[in-house]
């Protein structure tokens, strides 16, 4: 039974993963930008949700719509401004610079909040829990992972119905071609990672809430959102939250045998879904099922 | 307007430039104090970190996060040898270099499945796995490390000195051996399939074993150099060996001086220990600082200082770049 409720908790913190991974998953897909400073961001909104939530009415939670409004208009003043400046053929320059900038972000955030571990609270509803199918499960997790479902589902959505989610889609396709027809790719670009940062805000003060953060915690959830974009297979929407699934479950799994393994068994169980299907489990599934 | 041509000495003068800094440097123990030594020891292989990303990310186009993976396990490997089985660790300098190679060559196949930023953060997946590996084990020091047992007998002088020639070596190696290496056949194959593939592939180069080749000898590089280091500190623990800032030190000397460049990384150097010096007290004030100026780089003269002053002055120390017949990048 404990293992059942292991395995119930690593799908809701999978559902987190999930959504951490489709901001970076998303821009790498429109852009084919990978935003390096990503981990530094989702803590940086972890801080902002911080400040915010005791303004925020009727519930703590409900913090993550100003946090996602805010990291909107950062991600995309950082497009803008920065990325935008070095897009082209060759990605180094893009990644260096955004590297560069979560080198800034990190040590401005330890220099200005200090190193200590913080945390987003969410006052009672961190104890809550309800029994399902036998197990105890708490309404935390639980609701994180809705938030996540929906997020998900709503931007497929709206990418596939929407005129501006057409136009992202068609500017992933072919910028050139979208230029053609009298749009500026650069702004379209802005918005695109405007709407990535703002998923990744999201996950980072959810995150904030289920656990605790520093200002360096940016490269742990780097990582995490790397290894849910590759095992996904780079740009596969369903892939990746299949991806944030298999870690979240693997952590917990593996801190119940090994308390202080951390991520390293997440980051193992990634190699060695690399090593069996080089395009992720998406890859592999495709193969299987769709040749596509 | 086409391009300034721009010159650059004969690799006569060269091979004479090398042979003199060898000389000098092969007299540095006698003339500098110790604790100067000590600072050399840290600057040359500083700089042998940096070049050896310099040459992955601007010679072999395969940039990694993970540079400080080979740094750690270079160290490791020494210190757990010499301490285990009494090996004399100098001798077990070269076996580092060789044994980090391997491990590149065992992670190649599966890395190299994935590209740019992708294949940059595996490299660093793999360095927190290992480090975390370590930290969980006894017999590796966990947490607090290993000490270097094996050199507690020497004359501490004789320690410091041979350090000091191994890590000058190496420095000369990086400056001197990438020149060499980018002027001959397996450098232009280099260069043309970090340029593109897809036509060094119809020239007949094999590109995977080219870029194989290019990842392991960087790779081994990285980690001679920081078993090397970690000598003249006689203490090795995972959380510094495996350390993110290692990366952002080379990634600012090279960025700064200039990637895919000889001289670039020799300016970026300088420039990181003169910042050292004067900011090193102000914490991380002084990494954002690093920061800000590899971003601040990439925004105003991607090439850096040596890419812009080359283009100025028309002239460069190591003449490794061969101009085609016609200028593709001319301009009316």
């Amino acid at each position: 039974m404990i293992w059942l409720e292991t395995i119930a908790n690593g799908i809701f913190l999978g559902g987190l993963y999930a959504l951490i991974g489709l901001g970076l998953g998303f821009a790498f897909g429109v852009m084919r930008v990978v935003n390096v400073a990503q981990g530094d961001f989702i803590v940086a909104a972890a801080f902002i949700g911080l400040f915010l939530y005791p303004w925020t009415p009727v519930h703590p939670i409900l913090v993550i719509i100003p946090v996602a409004v805010v990291a909107f208009l950062i991600g995309m003043a950082l497009q803008w401004l920065l990325v935008n400046r070095v897009l082209g053929h060759d990605q180094i320059p893009q990644i260096l610079l955004t590297f560069g900038l979560a080198i800034v972000l990190r040590n401005g955030m330890v220099a200005g909040f200090g190193a200590n571990s913080q945390s987003i609270d969410v006052g009672e509803m961190r104890f809550w829990g309800f029994d399902f199918l036998g197990l105890r499960l708490g309404v935390l997790p639980a609701l994180v992972l809705v938030i996540a479902i929906v997020l998900f589902a709503a931007l497929h959505l709206w990418l596939h119905r929407s005129r501006l989610g057409r136009l992202i889609r068609a500017t992933a396709d072919d910028y050139q071609i979208v230029q053609l027809q009298g749009v500026n790719y650069r702004k379209v670009y802005a918005v695109a990672m405007g709407l990535a940062m703002a998923l990744s805000a999201v996950a980072g003060v959810l995150l904030a809430m289920r656990g605790s953060f520093t200002p360096y915690s940016g490269s742990d959830r780097l990582l995490i959102a790397f290894e849910v974009v590759v095992i996904g297979g780079l740009g596969s929407f369903w892939g990746m939250f299949l991806g944030g699934m298999v870690l979240g479950v693997t952590q917990l799994i593996a801190l119940k045998l090994d308390p202080t393994s951390g991520l390293m068994y997440g980051h193992i169980v990634f190699f060695i879904i690399l090593i069996l299907s080089p395009n992720g489990l998406a890859g592999a599934f495709r193969n299987a099922v769709f040749r596509k | 307007m086409t391009r300034a041509s721009i010159s650059s000495p004969k690799p006569a003068l060269v091979a004479a430039a090398a042979a003199l800094s060898t000389i000098c440097l092969a007299l540095a123990p006698f003339v500098v104090r110790e604790g100067d030594l000590r600072l050399m020891i840290e600057i040359f292989a500083v700089f042998t970190f940096a070049q050896s990303w310099n040459f992955l990310a601007g010679y072999v186009g395969l940039m990694s996060f993970g540079q400080q993976l080979f740094i750690g396990l270079g160290a490791y490997f020494v210190f757990l040898i010499s301490g285990k089985a009494g090996i004399n660790p100098f001798l077990l300098l070269p076996l580092s270099f060789v044994f980090c190679a391997a491990f590149a060559a065992v992670c190649a196949p599966f890395v190299f499945r994935l590209r740019d930023a992708y294949f940059a953060i595996s490299i660093w997946v793999i360095a927190e796995v290992v480090r975390m590996f370590i930290s969980q084990k006894d017999w590796l020091g966990s947490v607090s490390g290993l000490p270097l047992v094996a050199t507690r007998g020497m004359d501490r002088t004789v320690v410091a000195n041979t350090t000091f020639y191994f890590v000058a070596a190496l420095a000369l190696i990086s400056v001197f051996g990438l020149y060499a290496l980018s002027r001959s056949r397996m450098g232009l194959a280099l260069a043309a399939v970090r340029d593109n593939e897809g036509s060094a592939a119809a020239v007949g180069i094999n590109v995977w074993w080219t870029r194989f080749f290019g990842f392991v000898l960087g790779s081994g590089l990285a980690g001679i150099a920081g078993a090397t280091y970690y000598m003249s500190v006689f203490h090795v623990e995972p959380g510094g060996a495996f350390d993110p800032n290692w990366m952002v030190i080379m990634l600012f000397i090279v960025i700064i001086g200039g990637v895919g460049t000889i001289e670039g990384p020799i300016i970026g150097t300088t420039i990181y220990f003169l910042f050292r010096a004067w900011f090193a007290g102000t914490g991380n004030l002084y990494l954002m600082l690093l920061g800000a100026a590899a971003v601040v780089t990439m925004l105003v003269a991607p090439k850096g200082i040596w890419g812009v002053l080359r283009s100025r002055l028309g002239f460069e120390l190591f003449g490794t770049r061969r101009l085609g017949p016609t200028n593709h990048r001319s301009s009316p």
